[in-house]
């Protein structure tokens, strides 16, 4: 009847986890209750799970990285406590069994559930708001991308509770993930994850794509789009050039484990090597879809904040392609230790460092952004620079590490682990906190509060260095990733240093979370009225905060780039239209959060061997997208007079301009 | 206005005399003077850079264009410079550093074959027919050359202080040739995650003199200990070996068979029949490689 699950697939005998498990459950109830004590759920379904306006889809997307960044920096310092325990002989308070699926955890929760939806969340609220659009090219599908992703989220969470989770690392190399090595649940709750919410990016990507490139308003050429947008362009080309490998990688272990064929397996003709090169044609592209937005935003904070024009926009938009192309062309530095020959590793060692020319070529291009411009030390500031710092410390370790000859002693160190942190944290997480205060006014009318965003700033920044540079030195001294206890009183220091820096980090986090709901209490006080806070030079701050729903009252035409900065200088901006005209607009629909739902019932059958139930969620799944399609009342308009009276109100609370 | 051409291009500088033909270090030596004259000359002649004083907006708009252009000239070049030089580096070390490469010494490589278990090393030494677990004993001075495979699950093998790892792998065979210079004991670890019992997998790498090399090798024949493919099977059970295990005889077939996966008693992949079987499946030529003359992908 329930396939492999039964009630023994709780572990009731772990404390931690039951502990984690109980806060989380009334963590759930809390908030329940709180809807249900406010009368909130109609104005929740309505407003937010069947929204299909952009806005509220790039929000909903930012919430579900910010929680699963909590739950993934939970997993980073038990990590931290356990190695720092368990350095001097003892065996530290997780048993490898628990270890092994905390760090697994960690690397699926922190890249696909927290970067990705970051990223991802940001492009969706700010692109078609600067590139003059009304949403994005398929409102419906941006719904389903999102709740996709959400149903992943779920199910890896739900793994927590009930079975457990991969014991394989973030990647489930072959043939240790195969049946044959891990016959539980863990690995197929990472395959199912995945698969679902995989499937939401490449929509999402595809979606993007059409959105820039059909959506741009009237005048909006390749080269007088924002710098964000171009680097979103240039991203979600990666997502659809590179997902569809994850996809049929993952499905061809699928395969494996399910129907016992053998891809990946150690007999019967598989080869796991096939595996390793398939997730890392996908794997090393993927990093770059979450540092090219990244990138994008820097240049946007930089250029607003120096009240300066982005220096060297052109080379900017070549860097980003360079590295587009180039970021296919580098997979096999991630194994250069598996035997190939020296030609093999060292065309991959050299195709490597030259993606640093045109990454140094950015770092330039900001500096001379800055040089000369009057720049605010904003937070968002404060996290670009933060960045150009701590990636250019990274950059520069990788590049090491791209020797083949280097590799051979710091593969799968923990001086390795210290450089990706070093880039993803110093590069995706700055980047993410940077657009996160800089665009939180744009998103929710008030901007944040400086001090905790400043306090938070320095507290990931200094907790970064003395939580990482630890780490390259135990790397340099032999110490290997995935360590569940060694036995070095002289590595023991460093790791506790490394812990005490994880500290320093948490303090950051409870900062941003402490800044945002300090925020939302102050929110009159920080209440931005012109839609324009920080002196913007792009669209998105020629609208209203929080914009309306349409966003544009009547489609801007631009003239070139920095085209709302050129508006306001020669007097354009902020006026109002003299007649409105009515607009086509989409109508909200729940198939998202339908299908959704069906998705991860779908995958927990899945994973659990119960068929009856994944025949019937697969039936209810096609039946639903069916039913949508026959849906006609899809879109409509919204009267000018209504257009009128929203305009009317932004321009009566407009301060008058000094 | 004053012309650029005059104040800057025609410098006071040396004039070479047209009577004497100067040698070559007089040439070298009036080369000098005039690029310190010329790079001078701007500064201490009060040289009128009209094009950097723009009065109007064309001028103004060229000038910051001569200016951009330098600046993303430099950051594009010197990278350019810096990641040639890198890349000779990289190309040059990776041939020398490859892991497959025999060392030049005077003494005869010792042929070390090494399986991964889990989670444990099983070194054997095919000359001298004895093996060893978690334990590797090398003479100073003399290459090692590894042949190395899995007997699960990807491993690496990796000895920090003697520098490169390389991969094991189930059903495949890679190689490492690695050189002891100082006598001692090192330790020996897997670099590859491969699950429960990993952070147990150490091995200790003892660099011997000749005549300590030699009383290893006899202590370990005279174990007690005889490595058949049953013992093997049962060294082969996941689980973790804290002291070291000599064993005194091994049966020379197992490196083998470990590789061609018939240690368990399955068909060995290199063999006949097997081969035939799969090219009657696949219809063509045999897909699996023989690990005996494989080639690597170069």
């Amino acid at each position: 009847m329930f396939g492999r699950l039964t009630l023994a697939a709780i572990p009731f005998d772990q404390p931690i986890i039951m502990g984690a498990l109980g806060f989380m459950v009334l963590c759930g109830l809390a908030v329940v209750a709180l809807i249900t004590r406010y009368k909130l759920w109609r104005w929740l379904w309505s407003d937010w799970l069947t929204s299909v306006d952009h806005k509220n889809i790039g929000i909903m997307y930012v919430m579900l990285a910010l929680v699963m960044l909590l739950r993934g920096f939970a997993d980073a310092l038990m990590m931290r406590s356990q190695q720092a325990m368990a350095s001097t002989g003892g065996a530290g308070y997780l048993p490898p069994e628990h270890f092994d699926q905390i760090f697994t955890a960690h690397g699926v929760i922190m890249i696909f559930f927290m970067a990705m939806p970051f990223v991802v969340g940001l492009m969706n609220l700010v692109v078609p708001l600067q590139i003059g659009a009304r949403d994005v090219a398929f409102p419906y599908l941006n719904s389903l991308s999102f709740w996709l992703t959400a149903a992943g989220a779920m199910l890896v969470n739900i793994s927590l509770g009930v079975g457990e989770f991969a014991r394989t690392g973030w990647l489930a190399y072959p043939p240790l993930s195969e049946l044959q090595y891990s016959p539980g649940v863990g690995v197929d709750y990472y395959l199912w994850s995945l698969q679902i919410s995989g499937i939401g990016t490449l929509l999402a990507g595809v979606n993007m794509i059409a959105t820039i490139l059909k959506m741009r308003a009237p005048g909006m050429t390749l080269m007088r789009m924002p710098i964000f947008t171009w680097t979103s362009l240039c991203t979600n080309m990666l997502i659809v050039a590179a997902f569809p490998i994850l996809t049929a990688t993952l499905a061809m272990l699928s395969l494996d484990r399910y129907l016992g064929l053998h891809f990946f397996t150690n007999d019967g003709g598989g080869n796991p090597m096939m595996y390793v090169n398939l997730i890392w044609a996908w794997g090393h592209p993927e990093v770059y879809i979450l540092i090219l937005p990244c990138f994008g935003i820097f240049s946007e904070v930089i250029s607003t904040f120096s009240s300066k024009r982005l220096f060297g926009y052109t080379s900017m938009v070549y860097a980003t392609i360079c590295i587009t192309v180039l970021s296919f062309l580098v997979w096999l530095h991630h194994f250069f230790t598996m035997g190939s020959g020296a030609n093999v590793n060292a065309f991959f060692g050299i195709t490597t460092m030259i993606i640093s020319i045109p990454t140094g070529a950015k770092i330039f291009n900001w500096l001379f952004t800055m040089y000369r411009g009057r720049v605010r030390f904003t937070t968002p500031v404060l996290w670009t620079l933060g960045f150009m710092v701590t990636f250019t410390i990274g950059g520069m370790t990788g590049v090491l590490m791209a020797v083949p000859g280097a590799d051979f002693v710091l593969h799968n160190s923990l001086f390795l682990i210290a450089h990706f942190h070093n880039v993803i944290i110093g590069g995706v997480v700055f980047g993410c906190m940077a657009g996160l205060n800089y665009w939180f006014p744009k998103a929710f009318g008030f901007r944040l509060d400086e001090r905790l965003g400043k306090v938070s700033f320095w507290c990931w920044f200094i907790g970064f260095f003395m939580a990482f540079m630890p780490l390259y030195a135990l790397g340099m001294m032999g110490m290997t990733r995935r360590m569940n206890h060694v036995d070095n009183p002289v590595w023991h220091a460093y790791l506790v240093v490394a812990m005490v820096g994880a500290a320093i980090i948490l303090c950051g986090i409870l900062a941003q979370i402490a800044q945002i709901v300090v925020s939302v209490r102050h929110r009159e006080a920080l209440r931005d009225a012109t839609g324009d806070p920080w002196g913007g030079r792009t669209l998105e701050w020629a609208v209203a905060s929080p914009p309306p729903f349409y966003n544009f009252a009547e489609t801007p035409v631009v003239e070139g780039r920095d085209s709302y900065w050129e508006a306001k200088l020669e007097g354009r901006a902020r006026r109002p239209q003299p007649v409105y005209r009515r607009i086509h607009m989409p109508r909200n629909t729940g198939t998202g959060v339908v299908l959704g739902g069906i998705a991860l019932v779908l995958g927990f059958a899945l994973v659990w061997h119960i068929w009856w139930l994944a025949a019937g969620a697969l039936l209810a799944a096609a039946a639903t997208a069916i039913t949508h399609t026959f849906n006609e009342n899809r879109d409509y308009y919204v009267s000018s007079r209504e257009v009128a009276r929203t305009e009317d109100a932004y321009f009566q609370n407009l301060p008058s301009e000094a | 206005m004053r012309s650029v051409a005059r104040s800057c291009l025609t410098p006071p500088g040396p004039r070479r005399s047209a009577r004497h033909a100067p040698s070559a270090r007089r040439w070298g030596r009036s080369a000098t003077s005039l690029a310190a004259v010329l790079a001078a000359a701007p500064a201490l002649g009060g040289c009128q850079w009209a094009l950097f004083d723009p009065a109007g907006p064309i001028a103004a708009e060229e000038k910051s264009l001569i200016i951009l252009a330098t600046c993303l000239m430099l950051v594009v070049v010197v990278p350019v410079i810096a990641m040639i030089l890198a890349g000779v580096v990289t190309w040059v070390s990776t041939h020398k550093l490859d892991p497959y490469r025999p060392i030049a010494a005077n003494a005869k490589p010792i042929e070390v074959e090494v399986v991964s278990l889990d989670w444990k090393w099983l070194f054997i030494y095919p000359d001298l027919k004895i093996a060893s677990v978690n334990e590797l004993a090398m003479p100073v001075g003399t290459p090692v050359h590894f042949r190395l495979t899995s007997a699960s699950v990807m491993n690496s093998f990796f000895i920090p202080r003697l520098g490169s790892q390389i991969y094991t792998m189930p059903g495949m065979e890679t190689q490492l040739s690695l050189l002891a210079s100082k006598p001692g004991d090192y330790p020996g670890l897997s670099a590859n995650y491969s699950g429960g019992g990993f952070s147990d997998m150490h091995f200790t790498a003892k660099a011997l003199n000749r005549a300590d090399f030699a009383r290893w090798v006899e202590t370990v024949r005279a174990s007690q200990g005889k490595l058949t493919l049953a013992a093997y099977r049962g060294l082969a059970q996941p689980g973790v070996t804290p002291k070291a295990i000599a064993f005194g005889d091994v049966d020379p077939a197992l490196y083998h068979d470990v590789l061609n996966k018939c240690a368990d008693g399955a068909l060995c992949t290199d063999s006949a029949t097997n081969i035939a079987m799969l090219k009657t499946m696949s219809g063509g030529p045999a897909p699996i490689c023989d690990p005996a003359k494989s080639k690597r992908f170069n």
